[in-house]
Parts: structure tokens; C-alpha cells; sequence
């Protein structure tokens, strides 16, 4: 097999205003291997993909086809080249069938004018399927598909047309440990027929199980690019993302102790069907508690969920009460508060003022027999502000003309106005600047010093490492390890994430 | 709205104008071109007699806009208010025919507007239709019940049909009396439009009707319960659609259940959403409802009295509300970004 490079990255830089995503990143893609790129979130691995994919077009370096210069004019141009990257989103029409999904891009270059031969785009598309494993009908309606199904279809689009470059970005957070086997025997397979494929993945050992070479990034650069991939172990893989020699001591971890009180929120046997599968956990007064997983770990549902805004099952104490499920005015009575992961949607009135921000979750305080009390509405969002210090004009401004921090801010400024014991926090500074995200973590300090407990829940393990004192980690719907003091380093954290089923107990995540 | 809030009054007030004032300046300025422009043409415009005229002739349509608005500005749209509007209307007159006095009638009708507006409400929510299509639905269901109530015959509230008459003058009274000089209708128009505005800009409903058409996740997670905003506001639509269907029974009096307000429920959305409501929900004010039910009144009424031909008027109308409309939607964007 000729086993000179498919692609080549020279010397890649990419820059954003004001940020560096990429620099001197140079990267050989070889036909029939598997090469496998991690780091964590933000490491460049996505900036670097979307170049390869014609997203994005290099600020320096060079992308090399076949020995040739490359400058790739859209997504379409790097797919006519044989370049076909499947992201983590879906892009799949749900309303039309799966063999129409498969064959779309083929179909979307036919003129509006020219009649669809069916009969052959069917054929075609069993065809593709069958190459995956999939038997199933191509009229198929797509949303009658799992989710799982979809992730493969997705991947069957991508091979509908001749690939020599497919990339994969974590193409089976979705699938189950069976379903991802059949996966990786398909991604087998091609590179036995020579395709060169891209592996993008959090979850280390199924990268050291499949891949033939492992490129770590880290901010925007490559630390290492490992060829000899024999007696290389997980911890290895771990130190090299992380980048720092972490020892097992945790630098910048919190190390002062909760107080030694009884818990405020209990979880008992928490449950969200498809997502969590039996879950305890204490929180106590003053504590900053982390949780973090990788994506289908079930964190991301848990504090919406507790909250009351989807189905669960299990106990919720709070204060020594128990909390009814999806009440969310019941969880905010009983002192719960939530600062959601999606500020845009879900957690600011974007059309509504500060102050209409600051007080919606305590109107029955801020009116009297129903009419708003507007002195008192605007005296609290002022303080509020001053104690936020949010950069805003005043409290009529609108929420939507600020910027993702001091949205953050009055969001939060929201969540303290009720009064609550335990803030709730999903990724709290996300899309966030960095001074704002300093402000914010100081801001969650000062209130878990003033004795609220805090749940703090990331995908960002640096957050959780600097910011937490205890950190519980999430795998496959259940508590993978908790941490506490010296313990908590990003390498154990990572560790605890990428634990195989297998090895989970249903721990008691309770301190 | 909020805007006063913490900051010395004259910036305040200042910053009110310019933020929630934005919209309804440019219809109240598009609403006194036209009638600028209409008392330059006719003479007969700017009468004490016109006016008065055109109040009495928006009202109805005003009195059911005002519930658009909330419904609207809570995300979802009612297509059923006017066949609420004639089966409400028509109950009430057949019950004071029978003879149950006036208070009874008025009562039920009303009632009946808002169950109707309750179940229109429990279909889009715990339903889990969209409002289009359980208002659809409604729409025809409830001109249905009407015709099979009235057996599609005229309903006619007169002394020779058993209305008494002292019940019979004081339900005309209602719709076709005036204190002095200004017509029942408007006087009940400008009161319910005050109690709206009052209801949506001053009151913990209000906000929660903005808040859940602003963003359904955000409401929830400020623990404002998103059904019972929602069954609310509609329920308060149903209720206005049946008063101004009883004071249309009162003005004529007589309504048949086949023509009495056929496809009123587009004029209704048409007068609220030129007034600056948006369609999608979050934003709404009731002074841009009033001046968007004004800008139609006084276009119909101008079309009328410069002679324009009735053909020529139904499409005029339609091309004053796209471009109002446009307008709106083109000076959101600018802003938004």
C-alpha cells in the first residue's frame, strides 16, 4: 500500500481576533490508518478539523493534498477532494427518509430542473448501508431512527461519495458499548481499504484499543504525535493533554474543608430514564461540590432534573424536606436555585430589562396583591448590580445588549434574590471572557463562604480542579469516583471519567 | 414597564420613551399622517360626529384586541374569538328572550367566552397543540355549536319575540346608548383597554404573559408556571370575545350564528400585530393595540368618506397592514443587532 500522506498540515496557525486557536500545527494523514486526535476542550482539535473540512481557512501553514498545495474554497470543495468529516451535531433532515439522508449531498447537486432517478438513489443508498452493517429499509422516515441510528447514517452519508479522508469527531457518544464495537469494526474495515481516518475522542481507551498513531493537542498546539503506540498507557495519554506534571497533588485545589454540618441537598437513587441511572450525592452548607463527565455521562441533565424541569425518579432532600418532582416553583420555595447552561436559551428573559431579569423568580416579593411594586423592584435590581458589579447602563437595559458575562451576572444576581441554600450551576462560564469568568468564580467563592452550597457542574476540568473542594465524577449515568482535597487533579478526574461500564459500581457518591 | 426603575426620573423617563416608545411612535405617527392626510381631503373627517363614529365602530374590534395582546405576547394565537364572538353574543339574547332577566344573560355569556378561552388553552398546553390548530379547530367548533343552537335562524332581541321591556331597553342601552354624547361601546372599549394596560405593564401576570412568550425555559426556570399563564390568557381573550359579541347582539340587535363575526379573528390579529405586538411572542403593549385598532378605523373610515370604492378598500387595508408590518419587523432587526 503506498504509505506516503493522503493530507498534510505545515506548519497550521489559526487566529481569531484576540485569540490564538491554532499555532504551528504540523500533521501527516497516511491511507489505511487510523489516527486518533485528542486534547481536552479548547486544545485546537475542532479549529483544526473545520480547516481540514474548508470551514475555516488557515491564518498561516500550508494544507497539503497528495504532495500538492491546497487552498479548499468550502465545505463542498474539501468533499468533492474526497474529504468528508462527520461532526458530533446531526445534520440530518429528519422529515425525509434515511436513504434520502443518505444520498442528499449527491442530490443536492442535481439541477432543479432534472428529475431525481429514485429507483437508483435507493439502490444506492441500501448499498451504503449494507457497507455499515445497517439493515434497513432506505424509505425509511429518519425520525423513526434512534438516535444511535442516526450517528451511523451520518457516517453513511459521508461514505455515499469516494472518501479518502474521513474524519470522525466522537462518533459514538451516542452509541451503546455494543454498537460502538460494530463502529470500530466499520472503521476497521475502511482503513483496510485504505481510507485514512481521523479519530477525534474523549474516551482514552477505546482511542488506544483502535488507533495505529495518537496526536495530543493542547492550546492550539501539538505536544506529541505518538507512532509506537506499544506499552503506552492511559495515564500517559492523560499527562500529555493536561500538560502540566501533575503528581497526584492538586496545585490550585481548594483545601479547606466544608464545614462539618449536615447536608442541605441529599440525592437518593436519582434517576432521569436514558440518562441517569442511580445517582446519591450530599451537598453541605459552604461547599463548592464539582460534577463533571464527558458528554452522555448524564451531567448534563442532572441539574434540570433536580430542578424539576424534566422527569426522575428517586429522593431529593433539601433542608430535610423532600422536594416533588418537576415543581421548579416548589424546588425555588424549598431554596433551590438554578443558573442554567444556556443562557440564550434557557436562561435570560432576552427581551425583558435587568431588572425584570433580577426579579423573576421572586414576583409574589416584588408585588403587592399582584401589581409589580416598581420602587422595590428597582431598588433590589441596583443592588443587585453594585453587588455583581455588572457592567450595565442602568436597570432598564435590555438584557440582550449585554455582554455573556454580565448576563451571567444577573443571572446569578436572579438565583441569589430568591434566597436559596443551594445554587445550581451548569456550565457556569461558558461563552464567558476570562475576566469575567475570574469575577464569577470569586463571586461563587464569596457565597459558599457566606455558607451556600454550591453545585457546580462542568465540562471544563481546569474549573472544577481550581474551583471545587470536593468533585464528583460522572460515567454512564452513574458516580464514577468522588474526590476531595490533594486528590482532585485533572488527571484523576480524567481518569474517573473515562472509566469503562464495567468497572462501575452503583457507588455512594455521599461523602 | 420597568423602565423607571432606580435612576433619576427625567433620564428615565427619557430612556422609557426611547426604548418601549420606539414602536408605538412610528404607528402613532403613521396613525396622524392619516389623519392628516384624511382631513385635507375631506372636510368631513376631523367632525366631533366622525370621530365618535369611528370610536364606536373599533371597538368591538378593539375590545377583543386587547386579549390578542396578551395571548399573542404569550407566545401562542387564538383563531376561535370570532365565533366566540357570535355564540356568546347569540346565547345571551336568546336567554333575555326567554325572559331571565338582563344580569343572568350577561353573566353566562361571558362565562361561556371564557370556558371556551379555557379549553382553547388546556388544548395548547397540556394538549400539546399548537395554538393554530386547537383554535382552528375551536373556530369552527364553536360556530358549529352555534348554528346547532340557533338552527342557524336569526336570534332577534325585541319586545315582540318576549324580550320585557324594561330588560330590553337597558341591553340595547348597552350597545347602541351614549353617556353623554360618547357611545357605550367606546366608553367600555376605553375602560377594558385601560384595565389591559394596567393588567400587562403593571401587574406580576403581565410580566409572567411577557416573560413566557419571551422565552418558555427561562419562564419556567424563574418558576413561573407556563400552562396556567397561558390557559389565563386565553381565558381572558374568551371572555373579552364574548362581551363584545353580547354588545354587538345589543347595538343590532339581532345576530345570526352563520354570518355574525365571520372571520373577524383575522381583523383582530391584524389590528394587535400593527400595533406592534410580535407574533412570536415576549413583546406587546396595549397603548401599540389601541393604535393599531385606530390605524384600521380611521383607514376605513377615510376609504368611505373619500368615496374609494369597497373593492378598492378590502385591498388597501391589507396593504396597510403588510407594510405596517414590514416596517416593524425590518426596524427589529436593526435594533437587535
Amino acid at each position: 500500500m503506498d504509505r506516503s500522506p493522503v493530507v498534510s498540515f505545515q506548519r497550521i496557525g489559526k487566529s481569531f481576533p484576540g485569540v490564538r486557536a491554532l499555532s504551528n500545527v504540523s500533521l501527516s494523514l497516511n491511507p489505511g490508518e487510523i489516527h486518533a486526535v485528542i486534547g481536552e476542550n479548547g486544545a485546537g482539535k475542532s479549529t483544526l478539523m473545520n480547516i481540514l473540512a474548508g470551514v475555516l481557512a488557515p491564518s498561516e501553514g500550508t494544507l497539503m493534498l497528495d504532495g500538492q498545495p491546497l487552498r479548499l474554497a468550502s465545505p463542498l470543495d474539501a468533499r468533492r477532494r474526497g474529504i468528508a468529516v462527520v461532526f458530533q451535531e446531526l445534520s440530518l433532515c429528519r422529515n425525509l427518509s434515511v436513504g434520502e439522508n443518505v444520498m442528499l449531498p449527491a442530490l443536492a447537486e442535481i439541477p432543479s430542473w432534472q428529475l431525481i432517478r429514485r429507483a437508483r438513489a435507493q439502490a444506492q443508498s441500501r448499498e451504503i448501508l449494507a457497507r455499515l452493517g445497517m439493515d434497513i429499509d432506505p424509505a425509511t422516515p429518519l425520525r423513526d431512527l434512534s438516535v444511535a441510528q442516526m450517528q451511523l447514517v451520518e457516517i453513511a452519508r459521508a461514505l455515499a461519495r469516494k472518501v479518502r479522508v474521513l474524519v470522525l469527531d466522537e462518533p459514538n457518544s451516542a452509541l451503546s458499548p455494543h454498537e460502538s464495537e460494530h463502529l470500530f469494526n466499520i472503521m476497521r474495515q475502511l482503513r483496510a481499504e485504505g481510507v485514512a481516518i481521523v479519530y477525534i475522542s474523549h474516551h482514552l481507551n477505546e482511542v488506544l484499543a483502535l488507533s495505529d498513531r495518537i496526536s495530543v493537542m493542547r492550546d492550539g498546539e501539538l505536544v506529541e504525535s505518538i507512532t509506537d503506540l506499544t506499552g503506552i498507557e492511559v495515564p500517559h495519554l492523560v499527562a500529555a493533554m493536561v500538560g502540566r506534571d501533575l503528581g497526584d497533588a492538586a496545585p490550585y485545589g481548594i483545601t479547606h474543608p466544608p464545614r462539618d454540618t449536615a447536608p442541605v441537598l441529599s440525592l437518593r437513587d436519582f434517576r432521569v430514564p436514558g440518562e441517569i441511572n442511580g445517582v446519591s450525592l450530599d451537598l453541605r452548607p459552604g461547599e463548592i461540590l464539582g460534577i463533571g463527565g464527558l458528554p452522555g455521562s448524564g451531567k448534563d441533565i442532572l441539574a434540570e432534573a433536580i430542578f424539576g424541569l424534566c422527569p426522575r425518579s428517586g429522593t431529593v432532600t433539601i433542608a430535610g424536606q423532600t422536594l416533588p418532582a418537576q415543581k421548579p416553583m416548589a424546588a425555588i420555595r424549598a431554596g433551590i436555585a438554578l443558573i442554567p447552561a444556556d443562557r440564550r436559551n434557557g436562561g435570560a428573559l432576552l427581551s425583558m430589562s435587568v431588572a425584570q431579569n433580577v426579579v423573576s423568580s421572586t414576583l409574589d416579593r416584588h408585588s403587592k396583591i399582584g401589581v409589580l411594586r416598581n420602587d422595590l423592584i428597582g431598588e433590589t435590581a441596583s443592588q443587585q448590580i453594585r453587588a455583581f458589579d455588572a457592567r450595565v447602563s442602568g436597570p432598564g437595559q435590555v438584557m440582550s445588549t449585554l455582554s455573556g458575562g454580565n448576563q451571567q451576572k444577573i443571572i446569578l444576581s436572579r438565583g441569589i434574590v430568591s434566597e436559596p441554600k443551594v445554587l445550581i450551576l451548569h456550565e457556569p462560564t461558558r461563552g464567558i471572557d476570562v475576566g469575567a469568568k475570574a469575577e464569577i468564580y470569586a463571586i461563587l467563592k464569596r457565597l459558599a463562604g457566606e455558607g451556600l452550597a454550591v453545585l457546580m457542574i462542568s465540562s471544563e476540568l481546569p474549573e472544577l480542579v481550581l474551583h471545587a473542594n470536593r468533585v464528583v465524577m460522572m460515567a454512564h449515568g452513574m458516580v464514577s469516583r468522588d474526590f476531595t482535597g490533594a486528590e482532585i487533579s485533572e488527571q484523576n478526574l480524567m481518569m474517573a471519567a473515562s472509566v469503562q461500564p464495567a468497572h462501575l459500581s452503583e457507588v455512594e457518591g455521599a461523602a | 414597564m420597568t423602565g423607571s426603575l432606580a435612576q433619576p426620573a427625567a433620564k428615565a423617563a427619557k430612556k422609557r420613551f426611547l426604548r418601549f416608545g420606539g414602536r408605538e411612535t412610528g404607528v402613532a405617527l403613521a396613525l396622524l399622517v392619516m389623519c392628516i392626510a384624511l382631513t385635507l381631503l375631506n372636510d368631513r373627517f376631523l367632525t366631533t360626529n366622525n370621530l365618535l363614529n369611528i370610536g364606536r365602530q373599533v371597538s368591538l374590534l378593539g375590545i377583543m384586541a386587547v386579549g390578542m395582546t396578551f395571548v399573542l405576547a404569550s407566545g401562542e394565537v387564538d383563531l376561535s374569538v370570532g365565533s366566540i364572538y357570535a355564540f356568546c353574543g347569540l346565547v345571551t339574547g336568546m336567554v333575555i328572550v326567554a325572559g331571565y332577566g338582563l344580569f343572568a344573560p350577561l353573566v353566562l355569556g361571558i362565562l361561556a367566552g371564557i370556558v371556551i378561552g379555557i379549553i382553547n388553552g388546556l388544548l395548547s398546553t397540556y394538549g400539546r397543540l399548537p395554538s393554530l390548530i386547537a383554535t382552528l379547530g375551536m373556530l369552527s367548533m364553536v360556530r358549529g355549536a352555534a348554528l346547532i343552537l340557533t338552527d342557524g335562524r336569526p336570534v332577534t332581541v325585541n319586545a315582540k319575540n318576549g324580550a320585557a321591556p324594561d330588560v330590553l331597553a337597558q341591553f340595547t342601552f348597552l350597545g347602541q346608548g351614549s353617556v353623554g354624547g360618547i357611545p357605550m361601546q367606546l366608553v367600555f372599549f376605553a375602560l377594558i383597554a385601560l384595565a389591559g394596560w394596567f393588567l400587562l405593564a403593571r401587574t406580576s401576570f403581565g410580566f409572567r404573559v411577557l416573560a413566557v412568550g419571551g422565552s418558555t425555559k427561562a419562564a419556567r426556570v424563574s418558576g413561573i408556571s407556563v400552562e396556567r399563564v397561558k390557559i389565563a390568557a386565553f381565558a381572558l381573550m374568551g371572555g373579552l370575545a364574548a362581551f363584545a359579541g353580547i354588545l354587538s347582539i345589543a347595538f343590532l340587535p339581532s345576530g345570526q350564528a352563520g354570518r355574525t363575526g365571520l372571520g373577524l379573528e383575522l381583523d383582530v390579529i391584524a389590528a394587535t400585530i400593527v400595533g406592534g405586538t410580535s407574533l412570536a411572542g415576549g413583546e406587546g403593549t396595549i397603548i401599540g393595540t389601541i393604535l393599531g385598532v385606530l390605524i384600521i378605523g380611521v383607514l376605513r373610515n377615510g376609504l368611505v368618506l373619500t368615496g374609494v370604492s369597497p373593492f378598492a378598500q378590502e385591498f388597501l387595508i391589507g396593504l396597510v397592514i403588510v407594510v405596517a408590518v414590514a416596517i416593524d419587523k425590518w426596524t427589529i432587526r436593526e435594533r437587535r443587532i
